[in-house]
């Protein structure tokens, strides 16, 4: 049979097109970090409030400026981790990379909200409670989003996962509860998506030319 | 092969590690050089060769400097580019109905 250069050369394109189009997600130690760390933040307020653990209130603020400040150690050394990756600057990179920023963005501005509702007018402490189910919603939009965009289409299930414990958080709300509901769902749609984001990884290039 | 018209084909894109080079570029932008050599299976004195063409004609550009003291070499498709790339799939278009 003879070769058809013709066909070689659209296979080709359609190759190279496609490993742009879909190139390996970058994100999987961020959703792994922030999923672990979050998992543990939330037993341990679990823990704090069902009494279960004899620690003092402001022991809950005192650990999430802990988390914040291991988390923000972690986000600075990433960047370094992945600068040498294919596919970095790929659009599903990009929209990874900002859809999971809005999502982060949604979480402080409503967690900064709640704290000064409360501090200065009294609001309801449930309020904080609902942070988990705002996060929730953060995680399921960027979850969809990077699914279509990216063709990972098992990234719907954390996606749904994330939306029906946006649901499920506000029967819990006013609860020690509440926090012990939010570490199982945050491990299941963040720090397993992240395992498998990082497994899927490519490895780093050693830049040339 | 009705509304095909080979004059339309932008020569400079026209050739097999050019129009990789291009179609990666749609969806990858900046791409390092590393990366484009090995989705292309290229070398790297053939991808250069083909990257000068592009950025001579204004498609590429190319953007070299040091990262913690490793030189990186990293290709941009340019709106021109962008927009080539574009005239380009619209004239091929016909010859797959």
């Amino acid at each position: 049979m003879t070769p058809d250069p013709t066909r070689d050369d659209i296979s080709f394109l359609k190759r190279v097109s496609e490993e742009g189009r879909y190139a390996p997600l970058l994100g999987g130690r961020y959703l792994l970090m922030w999923g672990t760390v979050i998992t543990i933040a939330y037993t341990f307020q679990y823990l704090i409030l069902s009494q279960t653990l004899a620690w003092p209130g402001w022991s809950i603020a005192a650990m999430w400026l802990i988390v914040m400040a291991i988390a923000g150690g972690f986000m600075a050394t990433f960047p370094k981790a992945i600068r040498n990756k294919p596919g970095l600057h790929a659009v599903s990179n990009q929209v990874e990379r900002w859809v999971w920023t809005a999502g982060g963005m949604s979480i402080f501005a409503f967690a900064s909200g709640t704290i000064l509702a409360i501090s200065l007018t009294g609001a309801s402490v449930v309020l904080f409670d609902m942070i988990v189910a705002i996060a929730l919603a953060g995680y399921g939009t960027a979850f969809l989003v990077v699914s279509y965009i990216a063709g990972q289409g098992w990234m719907r299930l954390p996606a749904i996962g994330s939306f029906i414990g946006t649901g499920i958080i506000p029967f819990f709300a006013g609860t020690p509860l509440t926090y012990l509901v939010g570490a199982v769902i945050v491990f299941f749609v963040a720090v397993i998506p992240g395992i498998i984001l990082l497994r899927a990884e490519p490895a780093a290039l050693k830049e040339a030319m | 092969m009705a509304g095909f018209d080979a004059g339309n084909i932008d020569e400079t894109i026209h050739g097999r590690i050019r129009l990789g080079i291009m179609a990666y570029l749609g969806s990858v932008s900046p791409a390092g050089f590393t990366e484009l050599a090995n989705v292309l299976e290229a070398t790297n004195g053939n991808l250069s060769v083909h990257l000068r063409k592009l950025e001579e004609a204004g498609y590429v550009s190319i953007e070299k400097g040091f990262e913690h003291r490793r030189p990186v070499t990293h290709v941009h498709l340019t709106e021109k580019g962008r927009e080539a790339w574009s005239v380009y799939l619209d004239a091929i278009k016909p010859l797959f109905g």
